[in-house]
C-alpha cells in the first residue's frame, strides 16, 4: 500500500468520530437553540392572546384557535397563574398521526372572565433536522474521501516525483559502473537532505570500491613479486648439479607449496574480483563452444582415469556473460566431476534451453549441498584442491544471474546450472 | 641474442638474468623507468622483457615508444598486475606474449624462443638438435629424416624440452606450459609421465637418442650434451 494512500486512510478512519462528535454537537446546540425561541414563539403569541382577549377581540381570537395552534377555554377559577411550558404527544389531524409538541398552558384573566389558554407548536422539525444532519455528515465524509482520493493523485504525481526519481537513480546505480550518479534537486527540503545524503553515500561507496581495487591489485602485485622470485630462485636451484637427492626433495616440496600458495593468491584475487564485480557481462557466448573446449582441455583425465563421457547435448546455447569467467566456470565443474569421479565411471553432461546438468558417478555419499560451496571447504582425502573451485563456480553463477545446485541422484553428484 | 630486460624486483633481475646467461644470451638489465628509457633509445635488443609497473613510470609506455620508433624488438610484458586490462593494452600496442608473475624460468625462456623463432623472417625454418628435426610452421617433428607423429600434448612437450635442453625441469612447470595454471591442478601430475613415456617410445622408435632423464620425485632433464 502506497504511504498517501495510508495516510488518507487513516484521516478518514480518523475524521469519522471527529464528524460524528462535531455533528451531534451542533444537533444538541441547534435544538436547544430552536427550543428557546419556539418557546419565545409561543410567549408571543400568548401574549397577543392576551391582548385580544383584553380587547374582547372575538374575530382575532377565533381565527388563532382555528389555526389548529391553540385551544382557549373558559374555567372558572385558577389556582394557579403562572405559564408552565411541556412537551407533549398530541394527534395531529392534518398528519393523521401523532406527533410531537411543545406545550404552554397558561392562565388568562380578563376584568370579567378568566381563561385557560393552551398553546401549542409542532416540534417535528427536530426529527427532519436530524436527519438531515445525518445526512449532510455523511455527504461530507464522502465529499472529504473524494477529495483524499484526488489530492493523493496529484501529490504522489507532482510532490512525490523527486522520490521517485532518486528511487529510480539508486535503482539503476552499480559501483563497478564507477559512474557518479546524478540525484534530482528538489525545493522540498527532505528530499533535498535525502538526495544529498545518497550522494555522498554513493560517492563514499565509488571511492571505497576504487581503493578496494585498488588494494587488491597492489595486494596482487605485492604477493606474486615475491613468489616469482621464490619461484626462479627454485628453477635454478634445480639446475644445481651438486645438489643430493635429499637435498632436490626439499626443493621440490619447496616447489609444491609455492605453486600451491600462487594458484591460492589467483584463485583469491579472483574469487574477489568477481565479487566486486570487475567483470561484466560483456558479449553473446556460446555455451555449447566452451564446453567443447573445456573437454578438449580435459580430454587427458578422461582418457587416463578412464571415464565415459557421456553427451546430452541438442542445442545451441548463447548466453549473455563474461567469457573468461563462463570458462572457469565450465572448466571448474568439469574438474570437479573429474576430481570426484570413481576410475571407470562415468560424466554426464546435459545441455537444456535453461540449464547446463553435470553429473558424475559419485565416490562416496551425498554432500552437503551448502557446505560444498563454501570457501575452503575440502573433502579430507585431496591435497590437491584448494576448495575454491566451487565456490569460485557459484560467484560467477551468481554475479551472471544464474543459479548454481547441488543434488544427489541416483548414485550421482548432480550440479545444476540454471540461466 | 641480445635481451634487454627491465624488472625493478633486484632478486627476480638477478635469477631471469642468470637463467637466460646460462642460455648463452646477452642480457642487459634495467631497474627503472628512466634507464629503461634510455636503453631501449641507444640500443638495438632481440628481445625486450618489460614489467608494467616500473619506478618511474609505466612499462607500457616503454612498449609504445619501442613501437613509435619502428623497432623490430620482440616484447614479452612480465607482470605481477595480472589483470586483463593491462594484458589487453600491452598485446594492443604490440606487445609480442604476456607472461603473469610468477613463473618458471623455463617458460618464460620457451616463450623467447618461440618469440624468436616468429619473428625471425629468414633463415631457418627448421630447429635441428642432433637427430631431431622439428619443422613449427607444421608442428611436424623428423628422427633421422623419418617423421614421427606426435599428439598435440607430445609436440608440445617435446618443443619445451628442445627449448630448454640441459636444464632440470619440474614436474609442475612442465604441467604448467601443457595445461596453463588457471585452474586447480588436479589431483595427479602422472598426466605427465604418461605422455612422456608415450613421447619417449615414439622417439626410440625412430632411431633416436633417449635424451629425456627422468630425476626421480623431481621432474625431467633433457640431456643433449653428455
Amino acid at each position: 500500500m502506497k504511504l498517501l494512500t495510508k495516510t488518507s486512510l487513516y484521516y478518514l478512519l480518523f475524521s469519522i468520530p471527529v464528524l460524528l462528535l462535531a455533528g451531534i454537537v451542533s444537533y444538541f446546540i441547534i435544538i436547544s437553540e430552536l427550543r428557546v425561541s419556539n418557546d419565545e414563539l409561543l410567549q408571543n403569541r400568548l401574549a397577543q392572546v392576551e391582548r385580544y382577549l383584553q380587547a374582547n377581540d372575538s374575530v382575532s381570537v377565533g381565527i388563532i384557535v382555528n389555526s389548529g395552534e391553540a385551544k382557549i377555554t373558559l374555567v372558572s377559577n385558577s389556582a394557579s397563574a403562572s405559564n408552565v411550558f411541556s412537551d407533549t404527544s398530541l394527534y395531529d389531524t392534518k398528519e393523521n398521526e401523532f406527533a410531537p409538541f411543545r406545550l404552554l398552558n397558561a392562565v388568562v384573566k380578563t376584568k370579567t372572565k378568566i381563561y385557560s389558554v393552551q398553546l401549542f407548536r409542532s416540534t417535528i422539525e427536530y426529527q427532519e433536522l436530524f436527519t438531515g444532519f445525518f445526512f449532510g455528515l455523511l455527504i461530507i465524509l464522502l465529499l472529504s474521501a473524494f477529495a483524499f482520493f484526488i489530492i493523493n493523485y496529484f501529490v504522489s504525481r507532482n510532490l512525490w516525483k523527486p522520490f521517485f526519481q532518486i528511487v529510480e537513480v539508486l535503482k539503476r546505480f552499480r559501483v563497478s559502473d564507477e559512474k557518479k550518479p546524478r540525484f534530482p534537486e528538489s525545493s522540498v527540503s527532505e528530499f533535498k537532505q535525502l538526495s544529498e545524503s545518497m550522494e555522498s553515500m554513493t560517492e563514499k561507496l565509488l571511492t571505497d570500491f576504487r581503493s578496494q581495487k585498488q588494494f587488491t591489485e597492489n595486494a596482487s602485485h605485492e604477493m606474486q613479486t615475491p613468489l616469482a622470485v621464490m619461484q626462479s630462485k627454485i628453477d635454478l636451484l634445480f639446475q644445481s648439479d651438486k645438489l643430493r637427492e635429499e637435498e632436490l626433495e626439499h626443493i621440490k616440496s619447496l616447489d609444491d607449496s609455492v605453486k600451491k600458495l600462487s594458484r591460492l593468491n589467483k584463485s583469491l584475487l579472483l574469487l574477489s574480483k568477481i565479487e566486486n564485480k570487475q567483470y561484466l557481462p560483456d558479449v553473446n557466448v556460446s555455451l555449447n563452444k566452451i564446453v567443447q573446449q573445456s573437454f578438449l582441455f580435459f580430454a587427458d583425465y578422461f582418457e587416463m582415469k578412464e571415464i565415459t563421457l557421456e553427451q546430452k547435448i541438442s542445442i545451441e546455447v548463447t548466453l549473455h556473460v563474461n567469457v573468461d569467467l563462463c570458462e572457469i566456470l565450465v572448466n571448474n565443474l568439469l574438474q570437479n566431476a573429474l576430481r570426484h569421479s570413481t576410475k571407470n565411471g562415468k560424466i554426464i553432461i546435459e545441455l537444456t534451453t535453461h540449464e547446463l546438468v553435470i553429473s558424475n558417478s559419485a565416490t562416496g555419499n551425498a554432500l552437503n549441498p551448502t557446505e560444498i560451496f563454501k570457501r575452503f571447504h575440502k573433502d579430507s582425502n585431496n591435497s590437491e584442491s584448494l576448495g575454491l573451485g566451487l565456490s569460485i563456480a557459484q560467484q560467477i553463477a551468481e554475479v551472471n544471474g544464474m543459479e548454481l545446485r547441488y543434488k544427489y541422484e541416483n548414485n550421482l553428484h548432480v550440479f545444476t546450472l540454471r540461466f | 641474442m641480445k635481451l634487454l630486460l627491465i624488472e625493478d624486483e633486484l632478486e627476480l633481475r638477478k635469477s631471469i638474468r642468470h637463467f637466460l646467461e646460462l642460455e648463452g644470451n646477452i642480457v642487459e638489465v634495467a631497474a627503472d623507468f628512466a634507464k629503461a628509457e634510455d636503453k631501449t633509445s641507444g640500443y638495438d635488443y632481440d628481445c625486450v622483457l618489460v614489467d608494467i609497473t616500473l619506478p618511474g613510470g609505466n612499462g607500457l609506455e616503454i612498449i609504445r615508444q619501442l613501437k613509435a620508433n619502428k623497432s623490430r624488438a620482440g616484447i614479452i610484458i612480465i607482470s605481477a598486475k595480472n589483470s586483463l586490462d593491462d594484458k589487453v593494452k600491452g598485446l594492443d600496442l604490440g606487445a609480442d606474449d604476456y607472461l603473469p608473475k610468477p613463473f618458471h624460468l623455463s617458460e618464460l625462456n620457451a616463450r623467447i624462443k618461440a618469440l624468436m623463432r616468429r619473428n625471425k623472417f629468414a633463415g631457418e625454418k627448421t630447429i635441428v638438435v642432433n637427430e631431431i628435426e622439428i619443422v613449427p610452421d607444421e608442428r611436424k617433428v623428423l628422427v633421422n629424416k623419418k617423421e614421427v607423429v606426435l599428439t598435440g600434448k607430445e609436440y608440445d612437450l617435446l618443443l619445451y624440452f628442445i627449448s630448454n635442453q640441459n636444464r632440470v625441469l619440474s614436474k609442475s612447470s612442465v604441467a604448467e606450459h601443457l595445461w596453463g595454471d588457471h585452474v586447480d591442478r588436479l589431483d595427479s601430475l602422472d598426466f605427465i609421465y604418461s605422455h612422456i613415456k608415450n613421447l619417449r617410445k615414439k622417439l626410440l622408435e625412430k632411431g633416436c637418442e633417449d635424451y629425456i632423464h627422468t630425476i626421480y620425485g623431481i621432474g625431467y632433464n633433457f640431456k643433449t650434451n653428455t
